[in-house]
């Protein structure tokens, strides 16, 4: 029985087309996978199911019936409930609070029925077997997977009947993992269904009754989960011949270690990692999210305080870190979140280009030396090969993903820093532009620096890296050498 | 062919200049309409009495308005400007005209002037300290000190003065009023303040630190940009200029008061806002603020020469406040909005 | 990556802390000042509370959102204004009947509402920081109020039948306070609306993404703060039997550290209305009563204002982790 159908759905954002005429079907009782890469769509076509954005043109069904969401309000009314990947629950309130959010039960006088809320939070985890836990915790005290687990049941309690999940586990343990896959296979036994969106393929594999393909706006593929495997997907997925899209350079690796990490220890998310990296070595750092890589390389840059172990910069050990100290010392950070950290949106270019090389550009009275910080930033964005008509006025904003990604890079190499520390450097950018950063890279690395390359894309790691190290719950726990890259054996770390 | 593209690009690049002008400074516009307002409308507003009026008005409002500039650009605020203008006045004005010094004109001078520097750096410093190292936000502490800035101010004066203001300050001090014939003086003060002020922010390392950290201190500080010390410097400018302001309007007053700028802090905020520095930060500059500053001078003249009240001028220049905010915001999206353009 | 928002008992303790220092503070009164701890100067001190309790009670849910409102005390100053230019156009009738206090206090509900509604509307739909819209809102208030009443002092004394009398010793004022304290209590502890406010001001996002009307919530909000401060500032005229140039001036320092005080953080998601606003208000009322009867001087007064707002906030502020401004 067909329970939510799309048919044809287009959208675009700013005259650019990002779903191409989505037609899927979700049926009773069942768990669909879908897959795609970041940028694919799998969130606008959410988002729309949900209610957050309206389709430019196509129609949805839900049991046959018209279907348009103006708002989640009016999706949650029709029984659809979406769990996004940033919970949406408030620390500052109990568990039953957190339920009945949007709706509470209403006693005498329009009070809220605490005893009623109670007494069915109460029967909701017992059902679900969330030990340690009353309606009247606060969210705040809970783990993330106790968290994960009052969402789906905010969703139950809602008698919602289609459930949609966007990358559910980056922030679970393996214990919490379980519990949740054990959780939607009860609910499909129940006769719920749910959309599961991944890109931890193994469990949209083994979890799925179907599978659908997204890429660049349009399903690809789809199917019973029977007639997939991994490699089938990620063919489909990337939708070419992997080895063409990296670039090649021969390059030597020496032996002298430029950068050292020793037992570096940052609150929860980062415990005893141990690693180095040698001149013109760039090396991989792979992890699902909440595995603490972005963790360790803000710990490292000083931007989140370290609490424990130590940072060997070119053989000088540092128990505290800061960004201005790591500059110094020739480093470079470039944040997995250009738009927030990366980069001064609103501002032109150049202002972008001149942020870190102005340091040594100051002459007496404090004064910038402009005409060497022209031609610096003129140099800069050659050789990035950023496009840009007019650097002076046109803002960050108005460039592509891309382009914005090259100016941070090029706002970085110029003070020429020997070790590099990229966090998800691709993300957000077209192939071309990809292509492109990973030659940037790579001459980087042959002209002797040490890079340390943080990213959710298994591929791109092991078409970038000389080797690869796993991050998972905050430890280290292997490093892989060239010769041995296989996703299997990548993934079996990180999961 | 050609040549009519090449037409319409360069009429496209003046537009896009012309845009540009406006974005940068959308004051210019309200200020010739104002001016010409003036012209046409005010009586007495062409005579040369007025005139040299609104010069010295002017200048009296640079000063202070360029200090609080710095503190716009990070989208802070600093309640206590106000208040370091009458502190610095009966403290200046006690060392030159009752203490020991007093008998030593010169020396009482300059003693006088560097008690009244110190008193904005220390207003800075506390203000500074507070809102880095307490992350206290600026409104609640500058609140604060304003507080205990004005009341300390009044006390001194009924205590030490007996009553709210004293005269007998030393020439040399008045020189810098710019009665008679030093009237250029504090034109020229201001000048100086003025440029120093433009020249920080636009030639040196802390300026460009100022824009960053007002627009984005996360990148600034990953960027290794010293986010807390630049927006303590902030303060301490914004301290110093209100010091060298108190000393400027003590001299052409020649008397120290207690009540001095009480009333100014709406012109202030005025001048900057109207002016065109972002409300939200990053944005803007000493130049929009000296068009701010022209427009709320000859706006306020004007009222005041056709017979508005102060009460309705206050109200005018609340909603001259609001406008501009809108309008900041309206440029703000405009900013923030991805828009392919020239280029790609 | 979700904020977890832990509970400091590093926080708790500093605030203890403060408590601690009023109560040296109250302890040093009562010995220096035999009058200090007398039943009178109790309900002296209840009554002169009220109006700031009664304003407090709308700065909390502001607070509580993450905002700020610091026109209050102007808002104060032009309800009064217009309900005092009212009152003297009344025909002799209807002001010497109870009629008096329903035009009365519900015009000042109307003034407060509609600056609220446009502080609400200028922070929600052109996202100006809260605290430079209702400082400019404040001005505009303020000048609208003095342009409205000229040189004219209002003689509002008709208001002090309820602002001044008490019932079996208890002041009326102070009454009203605990009802409407009461009433917003509950709002705040058992309604959706209370529950979605602490949500909102916790993590905005979640809010907008599960399908709440952030922008209508925090207008409402807004609209709440500045009709309850336009209440007290009747209460309030109605003690002092005028409405003066300079009435609320300032006013809102005390009303935001009350609220501070009581508990409500300036960074959202935490305040409670009992007993939050009623330790909050009475606190500072029992400070500043206390320097009335050592006759301290006026000055006096400004600074310990100054102080008390510093010190709360500063305690408010020690695990603030966002941007300085």
């Amino acid at each position: 029985m067909s329970v939510l159908q799309l048919k044809d759905i287009k959208k675009s954002f700013f005259g650019v087309q990002v779903l191409h005429g989505i037609s899927l079907e979700l049926k009773e009782g069942e768990i669909l996978g879908l897959v795609g890469e970041n940028g694919a769509g799998k969130s606008t076509m959410m988002n729309i199911i949900g209610g957050v954005l309206q389709p430019d043109s196509g129609s949805m069904f839900l049991r046959g019936e018209e279907y348009h969401p103006e708002s989640p309000q009016v999706a949650t009314d029709n029984g659809i409930s979406f769990i996004h990947q940033e919970l949406s629950l408030f620390s500052n309130l109990t568990v039953a609070e957190n339920i009945y959010i949007d709706g509470y039960p209403k006693g005498k006088l329009g009070m809220i029925d605490k005893k009623k809320m109670a007494s069915t939070t109460e029967e909701y985890l017992k059902r679900y077997h969330i030990e340690n836990v009353s309606p009247s915790t606060s969210i705040g005290q809970l783990p993330m997977g106790t968290r994960q687990m009052i969402e789906i049941i905010k969703a139950l309690v809602k008698n919602s009947h289609i459930l949609i999940f966007d990358e559910p586990t980056t922030s679970l343990s393996n214990r919490e993992k379980e519990l949740l896959f054990k959780t939607l296979n009860e609910l499909r036994e129940a006769g719920y269904s749910i959309i599961y969106i991944s890109h931890i393929l193994e469990d949209v594999l083994m979890l799925s009754n179907r599978i659908y393909v997204l890429r660049d706006g349009s399903i690809v593929a789809d199917g019973p989960t029977e007639e997939w495997d991994r490699d089938r997907l990620i063919h489909e997925m990337v939708g070419r011949d992997i080895k063409q899209v990296y670039p090649t350079l021969e390059k030597t690796i020496e032996n002298d270690v430029a950068f050292e990490v020793k037992d570096l220890c940052c609150a929860d998310s980062v415990k005893d990692v141990n690693f180095s990296i040698r001149k013109g070595e760039i090396l991989g750092m792979f992890g699902l999210m909440g595995a603490g890589r972005s963790e360790v390389a803000r710990a490292i840059f000083g931007v989140d305080p370290i609490q424990g172990g130590s940072v060997v910069i070119k053989g000088k050990e540092y128990h505290k870190t800061t960004p201005d100290l790591c500059i110094n010392n020739g480093m470079a950070f470039i944040t997995e979140n250009r738009r927030e950290e990366g980069l001064m949106m609103p501002k032109p270019v150049n202002d972008n280009m001149a942020m870190v090389m102005d340091r040594n550009l100051v002459r007496k009275l404090g004064m910038i030396d402009r005409a060497k910080e022209a031609e610096l930033n003129d140099k800069m964005i050659h050789a990035v090969s950023v496009k840009v008509t007019n650097p002076k006025t046109q803002t960050a904003n108005s460039l592509s993903g891309g382009n914005q990604q090259k100016v941070v890079i090029g706002k970085w190499i110029v003070t020429k820093p020997e070790i590099f520390i990229v966090d998800e450097p691709t993300r957000g950018v077209d192939v071309g532009a990809k292509y492109e950063i990973y030659k940037l890279l790579l001459r980087l690395a042959s002209e002797g620096a040490a890079i340390l390359f943080i990213s959710s894309e298994m591929e791109e790691l092991m078409g970038i890296s000389d080797r690869i190290v796993v991050m998972k719950d905050g430890h280290l726990v292997k490093s892989i050498d060239k010769p041995d890259f296989s996703s299997e054996l990548i993934g079996s770390y990180a999961i | 062919m050609e040549r009519t593209e090449n037409k319409s690009l360069k009429i496209r690049v003046m537009l896009d200049k012309g845009r540009r002008l406006v974005m940068d400074y959308p004051i210019i516009f309200f200020v010739f309409v104002v001016f010409l307002f003036g012209i046409l409308f005010v009586p007495y507003f062409t005579t040369s009495y007025n005139m040299k009026n609104l010069c010295l008005q002017l200048c009296d409002l640079l000063i202070i308005a360029c200090g609080y500039t710095f503190i716009e650009l990070n989208a802070g605020t600093d309640l206590s400007a106000t208040s370091v203008l009458c502190v610095s006045s009966v403290l200046g004005g006690w060392i030159m005209a009752l203490s020991p010094l007093a008998a030593y004109p010169v020396l009482a001078t300059i003693a006088g002037i560097a008690t009244m520097l110190l008193i904005g750096l220390l207003f800075g410093v506390i203000n500074g300290f507070s809102v880095v190292r307490l992350k206290m936000p600026s409104f609640i502490v500058t609140m604060a000190t304003m507080l205990v800035g004005q009341a300390f101010a009044t006390w001194f004066a009924q205590v030490v003065f007996g009553k709210n203001s004293i005269g007998g300050l030393p020439q040399p001090f008045l020189v810098l009023g710019g009665s008679g014939k030093y009237f250029l003086v504090p034109v020229v003060i201001s000048l100086v303040m003025f440029f120093l002020a433009d020249f920080i922010l636009r030639r040196t390392k802390l300026g460009r630190d100022i824009y960053c950290v007002g627009t984005n201190p996360n990148a600034s500080y990953i960027s290794g940009i010293n986010v807390k010390r630049t927006v303590f410097i902030m303060f301490v400018l914004c301290g110093l200029f209100a010091a060298v302001e108190g000393i400027v309007l003590t001299a052409r007053n020649m008397a120290a008061m207690s009540t001095l700028g009480s009333t100014m802090f709406l012109n202030i905020v005025s001048a900057v806002v109207v002016g065109g520095t972002s409300v939200s930060g990053g944005f803007g500059g000493v130049k929009q603020t000296l068009l701010g500053s022209v427009f709320i001078v000859i706006l306020n003249n004007a009222m005041n020469l056709v017979g508005v009240e102060w009460q309705t001028i206050m109200l005018v220049q609340g909603l001259a406040i609001l406008l501009a905010t809108i309008i900041d915001f309206m440029l703000k999206r405009a900013r923030y909005t991805t828009r392919r353009r020239l280029a790609e | 990556m979700q904020k977890l928002n832990i509970f400091n008992g590093k926080v708790n303790l500093s605030r203890y802390g403060l408590y601690l220092v009023f109560a040296i503070i109250v302890l040093f009164f009562c010995f220096t000042n035999p009058n200090f701890l007398t039943y009178s100067n109790f309900m002296l001190i209840l009554q002169q509370m009220a109006p700031f309790g009664v304003a407090a009670i709308g700065m909390i849910f502001v607070l509580i959102l993450g905002g700020i409102d610091i026109s209050v005390g102007r808002v104060m100053f032009i309800s009064g204004v217009v309900v005092g230019e009212i009152m003297m156009h009344l025909p002799e009738g209807l002001y010497n009947s109870p009629w008096l206090f329903f035009i009365a206090y519900g015009v000042a509900i109307l003034v407060g509402a509609v600056f609220g509604l446009i502080n609400g509307v200028l922070v929600t739909k052109l996202n100006i920081f809260p605290f430079m819209a209702t400082l400019v809102i404040g001005y505009i208030a303020r000048g609208l109020g003095l342009t409205i009443a000229g040189l004219t002092k209002y003689d509002v004394r008709a208001l002090g039948v309820i602002s001044n009398s008490r019932i079996f010793g208890i002041p009326v004022a102070f009454l009203i306070f605990i009802v409407l304290a009461v009433i917003m209590n509950f709002v705040l502890r058992m309604t959706k609306f209370g529950k979605q406010t602490m949500a909102i001001g916790n993590n905005k996002s979640a809010a907008q993404q599960i399908g709440i009307n952030v922008d209508k919530h925090i207008i409402i909000v807004y609209v709440l703060c500045s009709v309850f401060a336009a209440i007290g500032g009747l209460l309030s005229a109605g003690q002092i039997s005028e409405v003066y140039t300079t009435f609320g001036e300032n006013n809102e320092f005390q009303i935001i550290s009350a609220a501070v005080i009581g508990g409500a953080s300036m960074f959202g998601g935490k305040g409670n209305i009992l007993p939050g606003a009623i330790i909050g208000v009475l606190l500072i009322q029992v400070v500043l009563n206390g320097l009335g009867m050592m006759n301290a001087s006026v000055y006096i007064y400004s600074v310990v204002r100054g102080l008390i707002i510093f010190f709360a906030v500063a305690v408010d502020c020690i695990n603030f982790k966002g941007e300085l401004r």
